[in-house]
């Protein structure tokens, strides 16, 4: 018979959104490597992400120079000029893993950036021409829409079967546009940006009326603060679908990153969907000064807690492992769930952040008793609640996870302040209750 | 309860069934495209000898209305230069028990800002006139199909490829039309999509993006579709992958068809195989693949066969009755049951037993 202590004492609806977690990570994502690069997938997918952002750099895939080659189509997916080889071959091995995808658009090439450009504006963020930037996201979401055949499949579709290319429901606009440094002129910035949207926005309903335009990516402080950016940029009509809130952490080892993103709901009218991106705390050795992997591993806690109570329907973590890049325009990734010592994801230790992406998991006071929240690997299966008691885990209450995997119970208090749940072998990292 | 079937029974069953191929077999679910008279002489007591149920023909929007009618949902406006062949057609059809279908399709100039005949018109209230009209003139014909192949640029603009914008514009023309035949008769079927096999949007977009500006798909009665095929009709055969659908991917078409177009009172979209056929003997200018004469009837009978046994199939029709005339180049399409001198192709007699 079970002590009184374990008795239930009701239960608490799981909020009807649970963030789906995603992961970007351009070194990982985009590896010329074809063994690293699907195996990065496949730990995405282990790691409980069910949404990859992937970067499609449109300075990398049409043509390079100062003018815009002659004979160029840059709507038709099928130019000769446009090399989309690296973009392809990730969303290939995306979709392998059944991972949704999100292509991040970014960077101008020379030929469709504003004139004079200035020498301190990095290149491509020079009013890219919003016009030229829809031809080209219209060819990408052609060449994205399920239907264009793949080049590296011989079937005809006629005599021998064929296969086409994965589709891409999920179009980013540009990355950190109100930061200053993506978008420029800054003071130009959100007049030039909503032409941007709109431009894209058309092109990619022009393919399929389902698919998502998701706007923004802004980081709470830069040339513009992020809500300042939403209100201006909602001063007047913008086209985009959902408003994404990029919780990059600047100098603060914190959580106050994410504290406008409950604010920027209430921007939103009418009411659009809010993702949370760019999420992602440095750890060492990496970044020698960056938040130990423990402690790293209860910020993402909170943060999924408070992305969830925010409402978002996404987060995405940035960096599935630490690396040092070389290329430009992929900065390097101190924030991954593996750390990175023998430079192989099969080999390479976890850090703490693993566990809690794959099983987020807290336990907060809530008078009378404490509050449990989380989110467990298998969708509507049963979780049950643990205390640990003189170094002995005893469960305390079973619940079951809603269609999404959240749950949430309360629980008495009782001797013990560290929590943890348990879906069969799958178990949460421990929580220490306030 | 149920009673056994005694072995004398079966026997007689077994007789029936082997006495049955060598007779014409009539089937609603046969329909043909062909002419309507050769030299004078009316084709269809070959139609009925082929057991025809229904006869097609394609009625050229812009031929009928070249100048816009000043009462454009009336018949009789004298913008109107109805073609004599289908009143011949629907007499002769009525004569031997065969239903007429008719094509609706092409825009005059004055419907589509002056482009050629393939550009959609820019009002779908115009095409639902005309619509109106055709059944106005035509009572007794029941099955309207709207355009033909809209997923191919040559008879479709504008139609970009891998894009929404073609689909959305036939589904708003489709939607029209459909209110219009149904405002005349509840016993009119209306046949959208007529899509084939491949095209410049694949069936599969095709289909999924047939959506009018509120969101939701088109109304339809049945589901036009071309299966054309380089393979030997089989359902148990894989896709062909791209979005591609031909004779032995309809229930794979049937899935996209319910996932995307939902269903009509209550019932699922049936098929209307409205252009099939199995060219001949050589290359030719039309496609890309040609058989010898044994296995257009071997394949025309594997497609009668599972047309026969699945009820979502509502009808396959056989385009068409005569191979075409030779060309300087050697290129004509030999798509017919009868050589173009009238001499019967193997095929003649499968789809007769069809």
């Amino acid at each position: 018979m079970l002590p009184v202590a374990w008795i239930v004492i009701g239960t608490v609806a799981a909020p009807a959104a649970t963030p789906v977690r995603g992961l970007s990570d351009d070194l990982a994502f985009t590896d010329s490597r074809p063994g690293p690069r699907a195996l990065a997938f496949r730990e995405a997918r282990r790691a409980g992400a069910r949404i990859v952002r992937i970067t499609l750099d449109w300075s990398l895939v049409a043509p390079a120079g100062p003018v815009k080659p002659p004979g160029f189509d840059a709507a038709d997916p099928a130019d000769p000029g446009y090399r989309w080889g690296y973009v392809e071959d990730a969303v290939r091995d995306a979709a392998r893993r059944r991972l949704r995808i999100v292509l991040l658009i970014v960077r101008a090439p020379a030929w469709a950036e504003g004139p004079n450009r200035p020498a301190d504006a990095p290149p491509g963020s020079w009013l890219p021409d919003p016009t030229e930037l829809g031809a080209f996201v219209r060819a990408a979401a052609r060449r994205f829409s399920g239907f264009f055949p793949d080049p590296k499949t011989p079937g005809d579709g006629l005599t021998e079967a064929g296969g086409s290319l994965p589709r891409v429901r999920f179009w980013q606009i540009w990355d950190h546009p109100n930061g200053g440094a993506t978008l420029q002129p800054a003071d130009a910035a959100i007049e030039h940006y909503r032409r941007m949207l709109d431009s894209a926005s058309r092109a990619v309903k022009r393919v399929a009326g389902e698919n998502t335009v998701v706007a923004g990516a802004t980081p709470r402080a830069g040339g513009i603060p992020a809500l300042v950016f939403w209100r201006r940029l909602l001063s007047a009509p913008a086209r985009f679908d959902v408003a994404a809130y990029s919780g990059a952490p600047s100098t603060s080892h914190g959580l106050g990153n994410l504290a406008p993103l409950r604010a920027l709901r209430g921007v939103l009218e009418p009411r659009k969907p809010v993702w949370l991106t760019d999420l992602g705390w440095a750890t060492p050795p990496q970044d020698p000064r960056g938040v130990t992997p423990d402690r790293q591993a209860r910020l993402l806690t909170e943060a999924l807690f408070r992305a969830d109570r925010a409402g978002a329907e996404v987060v995405v973590w940035n960096g599935l492992q630490d690396r040092t890049s070389h290329l430009p325009g992929f900065p390097s990734i101190a924030s991954g769930l593996f750390f990175n010592s023998a430079d192989d994801l099969a080999r390479d230790p976890a850090k703490p952040a693993l566990g809690v992406f794959r099983f987020p998991f807290l336990a907060r006071r809530d008078r009378p008793g404490v509050r449990a929240w989380g989110i467990a690997p298998r969708p509507r299966g049963r979780v049950s609640v643990e205390r640990r008691v003189a170094s002995r885990w005893r469960r305390v209450r079973f619940v079951r996870a809603s269609r999404s995997g959240e749950f949430v119970a309360k629980v008495r208090r009782g001797r013990g302040r560290i929590y943890r749940a348990r879906q069969g072998s799958a178990v949460s990292l421990p929580w220490r209750s306030n | 309860m149920r009673r056994p079937l005694t072995p004398l029974f079966l026997i007689a069953v077994l007789l029936a069934c082997l006495a049955a191929p060598a007779e014409a077999r009539y089937s609603r679910k046969k329909a043909i495209w062909g002419p309507t008279q050769v030299d004078g002489v009316s084709q269809f007591p070959i139609y009925r000898d082929l057991g025809v149920g229904i006869y097609q023909f394609a009625l050229g929007w812009d031929q009928v209305a070249p100048t816009r009618p000043r009462r454009p949902g009336d018949p009789r406006d004298a913008a109107y230069r109805w073609p004599e062949e289908v009143d011949f057609a629907i007499r002769e059809g009525r004569r031997h028990g065969i239903r007429v279908s008719l094509m609706l399709t092409l825009a005059p100039r004055w419907a589509n800002g002056g482009r050629s005949s393939e550009w959609a018109p820019r009002r779908p209230s115009d095409f639902a006139a005309f619509a109106r009209a055709a059944s106005r003139r035509y009572p007794r014909v029941r099955l309207w199909q709207i355009w033909g192949e809209p997923s191919r640029q040559r008879n479709f603009k504008p139609l970009p490829r891998f894009e929404a914008t073609g689909p959305r514009r036939y589904a708003r023309i489709l939607d029209a039309a459909y209110s219009s035949l149904k405002r005349r008769s509840r016993r009119n079927l209306v046949i959208g999509g007529n899509t084939f096999t491949t095209g410049d949007v694949s069936p599969r977009q095709f289909i999924r993006s047939m959506r009018l500006p509120g969101g939701r798909p088109p109304r339809m009665d049945l589901y036009g579709h071309n299966p054309f095929t380089a393979r030997e009709p089989a359902l148990r055969k894989g896709p062909l992958g791209h979005g591609y659908a031909d004779f032995s991917d309809l229930d794979t078409l049937a899935g996209w068809i319910d996932r995307n177009l939902g269903r009509v009172r209550g019932r699922r979209i049936r098929l209307f195989l409205g252009e099939f056929t199995l060219p001949t003997d050589h290359p030719n200018h039309e496609f890309n693949f040609w058989v010898d004469r044994e296995v257009q009837a071997r394949w025309l009978k594997a497609a009668l066969r599972i047309t026969r046994r699945w009820s979502r199939i509502y009808a396959l029709g056989w385009i068409g009755l005569y191979d075409d005339p030779p060309r300087e180049d050697g290129l004509e399409v030999n798509r017919g049951l009868l050589t173009h001198t009238g001499e019967r192709k193997p095929a003649y007699n499968v789809f007769l037993r069809g």
